[in-house]
């Protein structure tokens, strides 16, 4: 339906009264002629009927007569005739195609989509050698075989590449490499030594020899299960240990706190910078640029012209907003300082634990130093699996006694 | 017209075709198409009158409009109560 209409407007029509006692008979007749109405509706003064440019001069030919009135011409005829008289924005119109037509020619916005713990100032470089930057003619692409390949020997810690042109926007998109944690080789000797210190509570010894009794204290470093062999009148050697270490460690951490909130209030004060866009080009829409604020927050927005999803023309404007802020201070009471003061605390000593931790024991010390100021010490008490893998570095066998052979000659 | 029709029937030729009488297909009670009419013989928002070989069509309902029209067929959009063969 939406097809007929673009072809009718195309075409161009007129929109007729047909009014009289005869209208039902000229509508009769004008079918039999061959005139077929677009559309037609009823109303009071008569009948409503749209009919093409080429049929309306066909009417004549019908026998029977009914007065007829033009209500309205439509149609591209009809707005070409109109816009004769308009030269100027004839040739805006001109000027605006044009300028769209050019501008789909380039490349305007460049976007990375798959990045996140790569490094995104090399993918950039990257991207830039393979011949990919903002304003550049779209035909002056290299293959996507060519730009992946770029792409893929100058980045890190990515394993595919690809640039996709949508309208005059390109869009790399990368997959980064997800590597596998490290596991040491089974074969290559390694001792389980503690990643930190503790009172051993047991050790589960699957491969190896173990070291630490039980209720040892061992520092960071200490060897726990020793993976080299060394004997009295044999050759020593190596294997790969394994095995679980279990033991106490004690986490402690102390803070300074004040009895009091911080929090922003905003004076109502703002300043807003606009920078207008234009291909490569930005022209600041301010004369002075410096925020005259003690403290701001600033918020940066785009607005860029878009055509349809992808297509940018090139135009838009920044817009940074300075939001003048004072920071207030609200005193709390003594109990909810401390319970802050616990919970950032054992944020802090969360982030230190080992996987599979349990907590078995812990205790707050909370002092008041001034009138509003508290110190707060945490001590938490955990059962955490500290051995880890550590590589045998240095061989140190002990040389097998020479009188045992002696003997045996 | 009778040895018409039996000669439809028992060839299994459509009846419109060879008797030239209206077809008329109704699509609920928005839409109304009538191939084989003769004239257009009264055009109103609240009905319509078409003329047959055989006599009137009369199809009455509200808010008609006709969507198309040529010689011989006609389309008609709106609220239909009835379609009456007059």
């Amino acid at each position: 339906m939406f097809l007929i209409k673009i072809f009718h407007f195309l075409k161009g029509y007129v929109i007729l009264l047909i009014s009289g006692h005869n209208k039902e008979e000229f509508l009769n007749s004008i079918l039999k002629i061959g005139i077929k109405p677009i559309r037609m509706d009823y109303c009071d003064d008569g009948i409503i009927a749209a009919l093409s440019v080429s049929d309306f001069f066909r009417i004549r030919e019908a026998d029977i007569r009914a007065r007829v009135h033009i209500l309205k011409k439509r149609g591209a005829v009809f707005v070409a005739k109109r816009l004769k008289k308009r030269k100027a924005f004839v040739v805006g119109m001109l000027a605006f195609v044009m300028m769209f037509a050019l501008g789909s020619q380039f490349i305007w916005t460049v976007s990375y989509e798959g990045v996140e713990s790569c490094d995104i100032q090399q993918l950039e470089k990257a991207v830039e050698l393979a011949g990919l930057h903002e304003g550049m003619l779209k035909r002056n692409l290299k293959s996507g075989l060519e730009m992946k390949n770029i792409i893929l020997n100058h980045t890190d810690n990515i394993c595919w590449a690809w640039v996709y042109v949508k309208g005059t926007k390109a869009v790399v998109k990368v997959r980064e490499d997800i590597l596998p944690p490290e596991v040491f080789d089974p074969n290559v000797p390694c001792d389980i030594v503690a990643m930190r210190s503790g009172i051993i509570k047991r050790v589960i010894t699957t491969h190896g020899k173990c070291v630490a009794a039980e209720n040892q204290a061992v520092a960071p470093g200490d060897t726990i299960i020793s993976g080299t062999y060394n004997f009295e009148n044999e050759p020593g050697y190596q294997v790969h240990s394994a095995g679980v270490v279990e033991a106490y460690t004690e986490h402690v951490k102390t803070g300074t706190y004040k009895q009091n909130y911080c929090y922003k209030k905003y004076s109502g004060r703002k300043r807003r910078l606009v920078t207008l866009k234009f291909l490569k080009w930005e022209l600041p829409l301010y004369l002075d640029g410096d925020i005259k604020y003690e403290s701001y927050d600033s918020l940066q927005r785009e607005y860029d012209l878009k055509l349809g999803k992808d297509y940018y023309p090139g135009l838009g404007i920044r817009v940074v907003t300075c939001e003048e802020y004072a920071v207030e201070k609200e005193p709390i009471s003594y109990d909810v300082a401390a319970e802050l003061a616990i919970k950032e605390l054992e944020k802090e000593i969360s982030r230190e634990l080992l996987p599979g931790s349990k907590l078995i024991d812990r205790h707050e010390d909370v002092q008041k130093l001034d009138e509003e100021t508290i110190s707060v010490t945490l001590t938490m008490n955990f059962i955490e699996q500290i051995g880890t893998e550590k590589r045998i570095e240095e061989v140190t066998f002990i040389e097998p006694k020479t009188d045992r052979t002696a003997a045996g000659d | 017209m009778d040895i018409a029709r039996a000669i439809s029937d028992s060839m299994e030729i459509p009846c419109e075709v060879t008797l030239d009488i209206p077809k008329i297909t109704l699509v609920g009670n928005m839409r109304v198409h009538i191939e084989n009419y003769l004239a257009l013989v009264e055009y109103k928002k609240e009905n319509i009158k078409l003329k047959y070989k055989g006599g009137i069509i009369e199809v009455c309902g509200q808010d008609f409009d006709i969507r198309t029209i040529g010689e011989g067929n006609i389309v008609v959009c709106g609220k239909i109560d009835a379609v009456k063969l007059i």
